[in-house]
């Protein structure tokens, strides 16, 4: 565990050398990120000049909501990074390297990057989540607070067991990055309440691709709306799917074909 | 001319051989239209009508406007010529007898085609599927007008690119420049969500830059909200920034080739 520990703070000292060398390009990339949230929150106060609530929501808990969206997509963005690096590693070869290094291949494959920026980003999220909940006008208490973590974990669970899989499909498909893209761009549909879609759909991204697991439980478990029984699900979910992903990338590696190395 | 044919039918078969990842692509961008057709249609159940938008003018600015955008997209030539430019395989390209600019926009439009039709393909099931939701212009003059209007919508959109990976000519890294200046051009061109549902400062200021008139002016007349008079002069604008970026790009070609290295060769 120690020597993961130090490999991973080395990596992200690497990481953060190479963000601090190109400063034009990283500060464009956080003020990228800054406009495109910043754009979205307008969205959302231009729809609530419309209407009072969505879906029996406030505009605040709508915030709130759309502010766990991105504190999920931000912290897998941070920790996950090194995985749109995995297709070309696959393509030209360079997993042969990998795999003779003496660490575990999917550990350094998930974080041999670090994306820093994205940890500074987690700042204006949280600034965000701060005051969205500051507007709700609920008092919390340590049971929302605990319960909101905890799913934030299990929700973590889930998105590393899906950048698993996305890479295991990787090594079967070789050409197949955008796996991880239909992983992004499905992200998009925790934006919002999970209520506002029809039925099957929320049991699509509950079950099939558990987008609203990942980002919608944790914000409705903050604000006491999760039933014991959805969290008890989620989280005997994600250790199951976490335990699935670990199997099919154990199985992908016997077909890994060392492509162009 | 022939030879920038040739660049364009490679550039189409290689891309053949990606054709499921490329598809992927499209599909994925699917879940943003999902939510977006959703959101609307949760916001018209309580209201009629918003800043001027009745309900299927909105689908239909959503469902048309995600073709548009689609089929306007070069999909990242700026980190290409970046790349070209710091690995040195730009001089393999200068010692050509062909324009380097020239050779971008042909792989660009070889490249196109299989996103295109995998677009169109999804674009009329969806249309299919929402008829009744949507409201469908055959008018030709329009239909005429749009299609010469998304076509130098692409090539201002594919200049704009070239522009920004030229800029690695002096920096060494820079996909944090394109990536905040092509969030920056979707919000400003009305993709994100049509742009007069902001105050009339942001509309104002919009006009003052081309993407504009590469999403949102096209789908206004498409949705008739404006006049085929206002839409010809839409083009003559596009045209207009077509010409300024052409120029902007030989310019900035001419400075920077004095600036290169061929380092990597």
């Amino acid at each position: 565990m120690k020597k993961y520990l130090i490999i991973w703070k080395t990596l992200t000292g690497l990481a953060t050398s190479s963000y601090l060398t190109n400063r034009v390009d990283s500060i464009s990339y956080f003020m990228g990120k800054l406009i495109r949230l910043s754009f979205f929150l307008l969205m959302i106060i231009v729809i609530f000049n419309k209407t009072s609530d969505l879906v029996g929501y406030g505009k605040y808990e709508v915030i709130f909501f759309f502010s766990t969206f991105n504190l999920m997509d931000v912290l897998a963005q941070a920790f996950f990074r090194g995985i749109y690096f995995f297709g070309n590693d696959i393509k030209n070869g360079n997993f042969d390297f990998i795999l003779t290094k003496p660490i575990n291949a999917l550990f350094y494959s998930l974080s041999r990057l670090t994306d820093i920026l994205d940890f500074i980003f987690l700042a204006p999220i949280i600034g965000l989540l701060i005051y969205s909940i500051s507007k709700i006008n609920i008092s919390f208490t340590f049971i929302n607070y605990a319960s909101y973590f905890t799913m934030i974990v299990f929700g973590l669970l889930i998105i590393m067991a899906l950048h698993i899989i996305t890479a295991a499909i990787n090594i079967i498909a070789i050409e197949s990055e955008a796996a991880i893209w239909l992983y992004r761009d499905s992200m998009t549909i925790g934006r919002f309440p999970p209520e506002i879609f029809p039925g099957l759909i929320q049991i699509i991204f509950t079950v099939a691709m558990p987008i609203i697991i990942i980002v919608s439980f944790p914000a409705k478990a903050f604000l006491g709306i999760l039933s014991l029984r959805a969290a008890l699900f989620a989280i005997l979910y994600s250790v199951l799917f976490f335990a699935l992903s670990l199997l099919i990338w154990k199985k992908s590696l016997k077909h890994y074909s060392s492509a162009s190395s | 001319m022939k030879k920038y044919w040739k660049i364009i039918t490679n550039e189409f078969q290689r891309h053949l051989a990606y054709r499921a990842n490329i598809v992927s692509y499209s599909f994925g961008h699917l879940f943003e239209i999902i939510s977006q057709i959703v959101i609307w249609t949760v916001i018209f159940q309580g209201t009629s009508m918003i800043k001027g938008y009745t309900y299927p003018e909105m689908m239909t600015y959503v469902i048309i406007g995600w073709f548009i955008l689609f089929a306007t997209s070069n999909y990242g030539f700026e980190e290409r010529i970046a790349k070209d430019i710091h690995q040195g395989t730009l001089s393999n390209m200068i010692v050509k007898p062909m324009s380097y600019v020239r050779y971008i926009i042909a792989v660009s439009m070889g490249r196109v085609v299989i996103a295109l039709i995998t677009v169109a393909v999804i674009e009329t099931v969806l249309i299919f599927l929402l008829r009744n939701k949507i409201i469908i212009n055959l008018d030709p003059a329009t239909l005429l007008l749009m299609l010469f209007m998304l076509l130098v919508a692409f090539f201002i959109k594919l200049l704009f690119s070239i522009l920004i990976g030229l800029i690695a000519f002096w920096i060494i890294e820079i996909s944090g420049t394109y990536f905040s200046l092509n969030i920056f051009s979707k919000f400003m061109s009305g993709a994100y969500f049509p742009m007069n549902l902001l105050p009339a400062v942001f509309v104002n200021i919009s006009l003052f830059f081309p993407f504009i008139y590469t999403f949102f002016i096209p789908l206004q007349l498409y949705l008739k909200k404006i006049t085929l008079i206002e839409g010809l002069r839409g083009l003559g604008v596009e045209l207009l920034w077509l010409f300024l970026l052409y120029l902007l790009i030989k310019l900035v070609w001419h400075f920077g080739l004095k600036k290169y290295e061929a380092a990597g060769v």
